[in-house]
């Protein structure tokens, strides 16, 4: 569904992605892992479109999206779970939701509308009517990720949606992102915790300086220490 | 006594002028991180163009609308063709704007000349209203009026629209909108657009108040900036109560102190800016 390949970005001078090439298949879950300054984030923004590629390709559904801005890219059916929740906070929750929402432009009926997100998380609306930052952090992240399913994605982007959250949350952070995989969702995830990354996840990726430098099955991950030990500090 | 409730509601016409103009001014500070100081001009176009489209034998009400419309559509070719190319560049924004205050004063000049005028009254509200010894022109109840259901509709938009939820959304964080598939490039020619739009509304309102004269967008484009300073970046219900304490004490401080009252609007910038330096409704920026 999602394809890069030898995709390379830069910020100012430094060379952050030195030629990324990963897939992620229809209605599987991905998991990137690496050290914090690995590239993991560049490489979900440069996907998003929020950062542009110097080089290299970016294929969704077959079609190169590369050089399309960010809106356009979210409207091919991306839907971006930003690190750090970026919810807004001069915003009701549900109007967090409703701006994002978006009629299917490619004629398909909807798959995401306010009912089923406020179905999936159902404390979202019971505070409706509360500003979006006023939520636990938990709960920020499930907004977040409602914000993103508004826009109708047939692909979601999750940038560390682990960060800042008690493990007993990143639990449940783990059910939705199995539940949203059945909905038929294919997910590319950043993650630091290795734990929610291997529940969650179908294929372990890790990252190293700027290059993809290990692949493989959340099982697999877990039998090797040298890997852990080597990539991710364990 | 009376004279000053009647001078009251001179100040506070005044102020509804100044608050449509800055209310454009700082909504697109806000959403766009442009400082237009071509505003004060889209000012004197209006009252320019529906001086022509009266002096063609439109009445009152269709030269307002009119040039609310032609000034609106010139803030968006202005924004295609040159803003555009600008975002994220300060400095060059301000060149760029602060320019177009010289070429278009210019032009104004070229084309109306320096003749000093102004427009007419309309005849349906060339009345007054007198109440006891009180004589209220009913024009100018009509311009606080106008400006009144304009902060209704300003609010209404704002927090009750999905398009409201979207700028408010681009102020607090522009390029998570665009992440959620919101062409923002059109928001912001449309936000320009409307801005312009009302700077426009407030120059015709303005012409049988103030006149027409060279040098008025620059007059203008001064007081609105205060008024947006006062008000707090980027809100606009600062704008309206910064605009009508500045309409008020501009009115009353040339009955009392005719030779100092713009220098007690500056004092109260100052004061304000020393109280609150984010303006009476500005948000304390974290970044």
């Amino acid at each position: 569904m999602l394809e890069l390949e030898n995709v390379h970005a830069y910020y100012g001078n430094s060379h952050i992605l030195q030629g990324v090439s990963l897939a992620v298949p229809t209605g599987k879950c991905v998991a990137l892992l690496g050290r914090n300054g690995a590239g993991k984030s560049t490489t979900i923004h440069t996907i998003a479109g929020l950062h542009k590629s110097q080089r290299g390709s970016i294929r969704f559904k077959s079609k190169p999206v590369e050089s399309l801005t960010s809106y356009q890219i979210s409207r091919e059916g991306i839907g971006l779970v930003p690190q750090g929740r970026r919810i807004f906070p001069s915003l009701s929750i549900r109007e967090n939701l409703t701006m994002a929402a978006r009629k299917n432009l490619k004629g398909d009926t909807s798959e995401w509308d306010i009912e089923k997100v406020y179905e999936l998380f159902p404390v979202l609306k019971e505070r409706e009517k509360n500003m979006g930052t006023q939520l636990s952090g938990g709960q920020q992240q499930m907004l977040a990720i409602g914000r993103a399913l508004m826009t109708d994605p047939q692909f979601l982007l999750m940038d560390e949606p682990s960060e800042g959250l008690a493990p007993v949350i990143i639990d449940q952070i783990g059910d939705i992102v199995a539940k949203l995989k059945e909905s038929g969702l294919s997910i590319l995830m950043v993650e630091q915790n290795i734990s929610l990354a291997c529940q969650a996840a179908d294929e372990i990726l890790i990252m190293n300086k700027g290059t993809i430098v290990w692949k493989g099955t959340p099982d697999e991950l877990l039998e090797n220490d040298e890997i852990q030990h080597k990539y991710l500090g364990v | 006594m009376s004279i000053y409730i009647v001078q009251l509601l001179t100040g506070v016409a005044y102020g509804m002028l100044y608050f449509m103009i800055a209310a454009g001014l700082t909504i697109i500070l806000g959403v766009m991180n442009v400082v237009n100081l071509a505003h004060g001009a889209f000012f004197l176009l209006g009252t320019y163009f529906a001086f022509t489209f009266m002096s063609l034998h439109l009445n009152f009400w269709l030269a307002l609308l009119l040039a609310v419309i032609v000034t609106a559509i010139l803030g968006i070719i202005i924004e295609k063709l040159l803003i555009n190319k600008l975002y994220g560049k300060e400095l060059e924004q301000v060149l760029l704007t602060f320019g177009l205050t010289f070429v278009i004063a210019d032009c104004a000049k070229w084309i109306w000349g320096t003749e000093m005028q102004t427009i007419a009254v309309p005849e349906l509200l060339n009345s007054s209203i007198t109440i006891g010894e009180m004589v209220f022109p009913a024009y100018r109840l009509f311009v606080v009026l106008v400006g009144c259901i304009l902060a209704v509709i300003l609010w209404y938009l704002e927090s009750r629209t999905r398009v409201g939820a979207i700028i408010r959304a681009g102020v607090d964080d522009r390029a998570m909108v665009a992440a959620l598939g919101i062409n923002v490039r059109l928001v912001f020619t449309g936000v320009f657009a409307f801005g312009a739009g009302l700077a426009g509304l407030s120059g015709v309102l303005g012409g049988p108040l103030i006149g027409m004269y060279t040098g008025m967008d620059s007059d203008i484009l001064v007081t609105s900036l205060i008024v947006v300073v006062i008000g707090g970046l980027g809100s606009w219900k600062g704008s309206f109560v910064g605009a009508i304490l500045i309409g008020l004490i501009e009115t009353l401080g040339k009955i009392w102190f005719p030779s100092l009252s713009m220098l007690i609007v500056f004092l109260l910038m100052v004061v304000v800016l020393m109280i609150r330096p984010q303006g009476l409704y500005g948000k304390v920026v974290s970044q």
